[in-house]
């Protein structure tokens, strides 16, 4: 309740357009799409790719984009949030927009070539608008990732799919096998990150303008600090609609 | 001692120059400048796209010579269009959009005809270059955005004080004409966007 009053204050306060949620951790999952679990493993799988520092991959879901243009809302928040670092530019931001069933991968400039736009339009089109239109946001959302992490950060992938269960992702079968999957997902990534210390507790400054209210929403209990590095994007990646 | 109050002095004058324009206003020129050569950068990246996308339509739609000669005439006359981002004119900017602007258009009268094609549609080939295309045309929007963004941050510090102060004692620059959107094209901003049922 409280997180839709702040939300529409923001709103309220913006001149024009749609306001861009402040940038806590990897899944902002406003228009509540996912389930506290589902979120939770997307978010540990996240922040190991991104202490592995080759790409910063965001989650962001809106309810509606208010009749704006995915393109510019997308460009908007990048801005705003600078994912990726400033070096390598390496951020990418998957959007979705559920009322609009609209949805957009805004690729960073560093990560262009091994992202292009062509493969980030394959991934929209194949992956997340199949997935997308039997309204199964969890299953498109995290198979998406997994689509985007072959592309620029495989190794991670093959850490993640160490175990033999990880075919059943790529089969398409959901169910228990998926769950077995992310039980072994959790187990592998909290593994790895105890291998690059201290990779969770950056910053701390995530949590800044939140207030009390937000504290609950977390999971996984990794200790926030999640934030852009200040990369930058010029527009490049894909959108479709399912 | 000594060593630290030139630091703070060093640190007080590094403050005040900043804060008078003497760094600001060569930087928001930098600035333009850079965001007018990636405008220029994502139209060439455009045009390079568009010889693919004519030979892939070609193979499905060859009857359809008109429109595609109209795009590659379109793209010849883009082409030949070059701007130097630093020492570029309101007329020759004019001549540019304009060049790219019927680029544009025979473009988009080409992606109206391949509607036709179902097979085309269909082909993996196609759909890449033109997922490509929409991932050009919209950095060009982006980059177009920022080069507005950064105009009028220049003329901002050209004409606002107290940077303008030092504006007209050291550097003598003029506002910068603002970058213009075609009527067409402002036609295409301001349509309300699609209702879907």
């Amino acid at each position: 309740m409280k997180w839709r009053l702040v939300f529409g204050l923001l709103i309220a306060n913006m001149a024009w357009g749609l306001s861009v949620p402040p940038l806590r951790s990897a899944v902002e999952d406003t228009a509540q799409i996912l389930s506290g679990g589902a979120r939770a493993q997307l978010i540990q799988v996240l922040e190991s790719v991104k202490a592995r520092g080759h790409a910063q991959i965001q989650v962001l879901t809106i309810p509606s984009l208010e009749g704006g243009n995915i393109d510019q809302y997308s460009i908007q928040v990048t801005d705003q949030w600078k994912l990726g670092t400033s070096k390598k530019d390496n951020g990418i931001l998957l959007l979705v927009s559920v009322q609009d069933r609209k949805v957009r991968i805004e690729v960073g400039q560093g990560l262009e070539g091994d992202l292009p736009d062509a493969t980030a339009s394959r991934i929209v089109r194949q992956i997340i608008t199949p997935a997308f239109q039997k309204s199964q946001y969890e299953r498109g959302i995290s198979q998406a990732i997994f689509a985007i992490l072959e592309k620029v950060d495989p190794e991670a992938l093959q850490n993640l799919e160490a175990a033999p269960e990880a075919q059943a992702r790529r089969s398409g079968r959901g169910g228990p096998g998926t769950l077995v999957l992310l039980i072994l997902m959790v187990i592998l990534v909290s593994i790895f990150s105890r291998r690059t210390p201290g990779s969770g507790l950056r910053g701390g400054g995530g949590f800044m303008g939140g207030g009390g209210g937000f504290g609950g929403g977390f999971g996984g209990g990794s200790g926030g600090g999640w934030s852009g590095g200040g990369g930058g994007f010029s527009g490049g990646g894909s959108s479709g609609s399912w | 001692m000594k060593k630290m109050i030139g630091l703070l002095s060093s640190i007080l004058m590094m403050g005040v120059l900043s804060g008078c324009g003497i760094q600001s206003i060569p930087q928001g020129k930098n600035s333009v400048d850079a965001a007018l050569a990636e405008i220029t950068n994502q139209y060439k990246r455009r045009s390079d796209l568009i010889p693919n996308l004519v030979n892939v339509v070609k193979g499905f739609a060859s009857h359809e010579k008109e429109t595609l000669q109209g795009v590659v005439e379109a793209r010849a006359k883009a082409t030949q269009m070059v701007i130097d981002p630093s020492k570029v004119s309101a007329e020759k900017l004019k001549e540019f959009q304009a060049a790219q602007g019927q680029l544009s258009q025979a473009l988009g009268k080409l992606l109206m005809v391949t509607e036709n094609y179902p097979n085309l549609k269909a082909d993996a080939n196609f759909r890449d270059l033109q997922a490509q295309l929409e991932g050009t045309e919209n950095r060009i929007t982006v980059a177009r955005q920022r080069y507005i963004e950064s105009i009028k941050d220049f003329n901002n510090i050209v004409a606002v004080p107290p940077t303008s102060w030092t504006n007209s004692i050291f550097y003598h620059y003029e506002k910068m004409p603002q970058w213009d959107v075609d009527a067409s094209e402002k036609a295409k901003v301001e349509t309300a966007p699609e209702v879907k049922f």
